[in-house]
């Protein structure tokens, strides 16, 4: 068996796949078990953290003088550590979880060399809080989804080119012909992100662009990060989780291949819809707002493939965590895109642009979809990564019906609040011609929608300290009674 | 930087992006990775331990006794 | 990435036909997988083809959203102008509502400002000995036509303004357009911040001058300008019966 034993020779171009290394599945779980956890403890840390900070900018929105007397709990510092905490904290860890373990069980590969996967994985985290830290102590950035200090950017861009490469190298070492449809949305995630961040950073960051095109290249980077990163993560994660699940293959995989090509080809255009109305020449709104539109091909083919692979098995799936979670997800992708679609167009954006409208948008997207998708992920990983059972069924029902609840509440409040403020926002007296209301009137009729923001946001927390001790009790479960639990899943009539 | 020195970083940069994309989906297609997409689908089972027609997820401890499951996963 | 040999059939089913522990050959004959098997036949058919094809709804929304993409890109493309902010504004029809009237001053003192004022200075006084003045200036409120050769072309050698000596030589301004020629000269000829009192100049004579002396390529002298125009007299005026704006023009 030649196996190859040092890395240089993993990577050679005479290292073919050979049929005798294909691993089986309970091998390569094995393998990935460090970086498994390692990756869903840090990404569940920084939940708890960003949750905290969501918490306390949502209450400054209503309550002002809330921790009002020290500068680090500032709105303005606190919403940026929310903003930056849940993406490059909870949102990446748990993509760098949830996807190479994918990766590597549909390359059929046990991951190697996992050591320096983990040292890029403990340096991203360090990034991480050293900018997060950063941001608290008011050296942040002016440029929203870039906040993270000047100084955090080199140390993220290296951990993550040690954590990307391996995505890169897991389908190098494939053992598999076919290459499914996850793996195609996995890999050009990891190609992509390390093109954007690079890009922003250079153009905004370290040699700025000047003027119009600066903040062309901000919002076309906040964009896709969502577009060309957390998209192809969660979308590629429910079509490997879904079918797999209900062991039954996705309804029309002739349409998943198209649904990928048109994603790769429309979505790195639609950023340029957040600068309607700004002075940017009009042709590139114009493209912006078409390729947002078209948007609409991708994810109609998402939404046939999930829904119709899912259909006639709601019974089963309800009594699946992972098909729970994934399948609010993928509704939620479908719902989040057409209305962003709408978004795009001038004659809507005029009226939700500036307002709650967006923030609203934004959850949906980050927390609604991607968030709940990769729930149901770790839900799927780690009872098999640690070859142990969830500890408590209540705790997972508990954290579904809170997170779910809370966030399409969340998601409605902050729309409709944002809709009513935008049109009073536009509203023009007849007889004045001037705006017909203050922004001061404005403002304070959204209060009592922040106020129910806030409740949702409590309601969202509960579920995610459910998410925690269930975690916790988990891995610490064979230290208390010092036998290994076998995952009920695996052992049928026991 | 000029503003002509954008101009042709982004050319360069869309174009080697363009290239990227064109020479993947090109292999793919040498490759045969569009030919048989049906049984493509049902690369993910696995059916030694998690085959294709059996429910891999269940809450802990409402493993329903109809539905058979896969074996126990070797060791 | 590799193009390499990729796995075959082959390298996952033994070429012997014999099961492999690691795969699907071997649970073919377990009748619990028949089972399985049997109710996801019942849950869905098999497909005859290699593929499903694309639900028929799927290519009509296709096509209406291309469709739309391009009526809408048509509309709103804003002429893919680089300077063009206002979707609902269509360049051509903005620049057929008719000739645009120009402030001939303004322009003037911003082409003064841009191309003149390093050496003849904002106030027009210049630089004793080296940049001839232009305000109050001789040749200035002599004839417009022995400036617009200056400017067209450039300067050089001695030259003689308000009875001073200048040795210097002055770079051609050809690269302006006939307006902004005609502007500057009317500037400096009438704005009252210079002490001139004289005509304004029309673009028209501009270009006619531009187009008499189309093949000059080096800078002109004052015995030259004097040879054409006569001596430097600082009292000029039209010919008689002809207003300013329409200086002669037998071009138009």
């Amino acid at each position: 068996m030649s196996f190859p034993s040092t890395l240089t020779e993993a990577m050679s171009p005479t290292a073919e796949p050979k049929s005798d290394l294909l691993a089986k599945l309970s091998e390569v779980d094995r393998s990935m078990k460090v970086l498994g956890v390692f990756f869903t403890v840090c990404g569940l840390l920084w939940l708890m953290a960003g949750t905290l900070f969501a918490l306390v900018a949502s209450i400054k929105m209503h309550n002002v003088d809330f921790l009002g007397d020290s500068e680090f709990w500032t709105w303005g510092r606190v919403r940026s550590a929310h903003l930056n905490a849940m993406i490059y904290g909870w949102a990446f860890n748990v993509s760098f979880a949830v996807a190479p373990w994918i990766m590597a069980r549909l390359c059929r590969t046990r991951v190697r060399f996992t050591n320096i996967f983990l040292f890029g994985g403990i340096f991203w985290n360090i990034g991480v809080v050293i900018g997060v830290y950063g941001i608290l102590a008011g050296h942040k950035v002016g440029v929203e989804w870039l906040e993270f200090p000047a100084y955090v950017t080199p140390i993220l861009a290296l951990a993550f080119a040690f954590i990307g490469v391996w995505v890169i190298l897991l389908f190098r070492w494939r053992q598999t012909g076919h290459v499914y449809v996850s793996q195609w949305y996995f890999l050009a995630a990891f190609f992509w992100l390390p093109w954007l961040y690079a890009m922003a950073q250079i153009m905004i960051v370290h040699e700025p662009a000047r003027g119009v095109v600066q903040s062309l290249t901000n919002w076309w980077f906040a964009h896709n990060v969502l577009g060309l990163w957390l998209t192809p993560i969660a979308v590629g994660a429910a079509y490997y989780l879904i079918p797999k699940v209900l062991g039954r293959p996705i309804y029309s995989y002739y349409l998943s291949v198209i649904g990928f090509w048109a994603l790769a080809l429309f979505y790195n255009w639609a950023g340029v819809h957040h600068l309607i109305g700004g002075p940017v020449p009009a042709w590139v709104i114009s493209a912006g707002t078409v390729a947002s539109v078209m948007m609409v091909i991708p994810v109609i083919v998402v939404a046939i493939n999930h829904h119709m692979t899912v259909v006639g098995l709601h019974r089963e799936g309800w009594a699946s965590p992972t098909i729970r979670f994934v399948v609010f997800g993928a509704i939620n992708y479908t719902a989040v895109s057409l209305l962003g679609s709408a978004m795009a167009l001038r004659s809507v954006n005029e009226i939700t642009h500036f307002t709650h409208f967006t923030v609203s948008h934004s959850h949906h997207g980050v927390y609604s979809f991607f968030t709940m998708i990769m729930f149901g992920g770790i839900y799927y990983m780690l009872p098999r990564l640690l070859n142990r059972e969830w500890p408590s069924a209540m705790l997972i029902s508990l954290h579904w019906w809170t997170t779910a609840v809370g966030v399409t509440l969340m998601v409605i409040v902050l729309a409709i609040g944002g809709f009513i403020q935008g049109l009073q926002l536009n509203a023009i007296d007849p007889e004045t011609e001037t705006a017909a209301f203050e922004f001061l009137e404005v403002m304070r009729a959204t209060i009592p929608y922040m106020v129910m923001r806030s409740l949702t946001g409590v309601l969202i927390t509960i579920g995610h300290v459910a998410f925690f001790i269930n975690i916790i009790w988990m891995l610490s479960r064979r230290a208390a009674d010092g036998s290994e639990s076998k995952p009920t899943l695996l052992t049928p009539g026991a | 930087m000029e503003f002509g020195g954008y101009i042709i970083l982004g050319a360069v940069f869309a174009g080697l992006l363009f290239l990227g994309a064109a020479a993947v989906l090109w292999w793919a297609y040498r490759d045969g990775q569009f030919s048989d997409l049906e049984s493509g689908s049902r690369t993910i089972f696995d059916d030694e331990e998690e085959p294709e027609g059996a429910q891999t997820d269940f809450f802990p401890t409402k493993n329903p006794e109809d539905l058979d499951g896969p074996p126990r996963r070797g060791e | 990435m590799s193009d390499k040999k990729l796995p075959q059939d082959k390298d996952q089913y033994p070429t012997t036909g014999e099961p492999r522990e690691t795969f699907e050959g071997h649970g073919f004959d377990d009748d619990r997988l028949q089972r399985v098997h049997a109710q996801l036949m019942r849950e869905k058919e098999e497909p005859s083809e290699g593929f499903s094809p694309t639900p028929l709804f799927l290519v009509f929304v296709i096509m209406i959203l291309a469709f739309w993409g391009g009526v809408y890109m048509v509309w709103y493309s804003g002429e893919f102008s680089a300077f063009h902010f206002d979707e609902t504004k269509s360049a051509v029809v903005a620049e057929d509502t008719g000739p645009r009237e120009v402030d001939m001053m303004a322009l003037g003192r911003r082409v003064y400002a841009q191309n003149c004022q390093v050496c003849h200075q904002a106030s027009g006084e210049g630089q004793r000995g080296v940049y001839p003045p232009v305000a109050r200036a001789d040749w200035v409120q002599d004839n417009p036509e022995r400036l617009i050769k200056v400017v067209l072309h450039g300067l050089e050698g001695r030259v003689e303004v308000n009875g001073n000596t200048y040795n210097n030589a002055m770079q051609a301004f050809g690269r302006l357009n006939d307006q902004q020629v005609a502007a500057v000269l009317t500037y400096i000829r009438t704005d009252p911040d210079f002490g001139n009192d004289s005509y304004p100049v029309s673009p028209e004579l501009v270009a006619q001058v531009r187009s008499d002396f189309d093949d000059r390529r080096n800078a002109w002298t004052q015995p030259e300008l004097e040879d054409i125009h006569g001596p430097v007299t600082g009292d000029w005026s039209p010919p008689e019966g002809e207003e300013p704006e329409e200086e002669p023009d037998p071009a138009s």
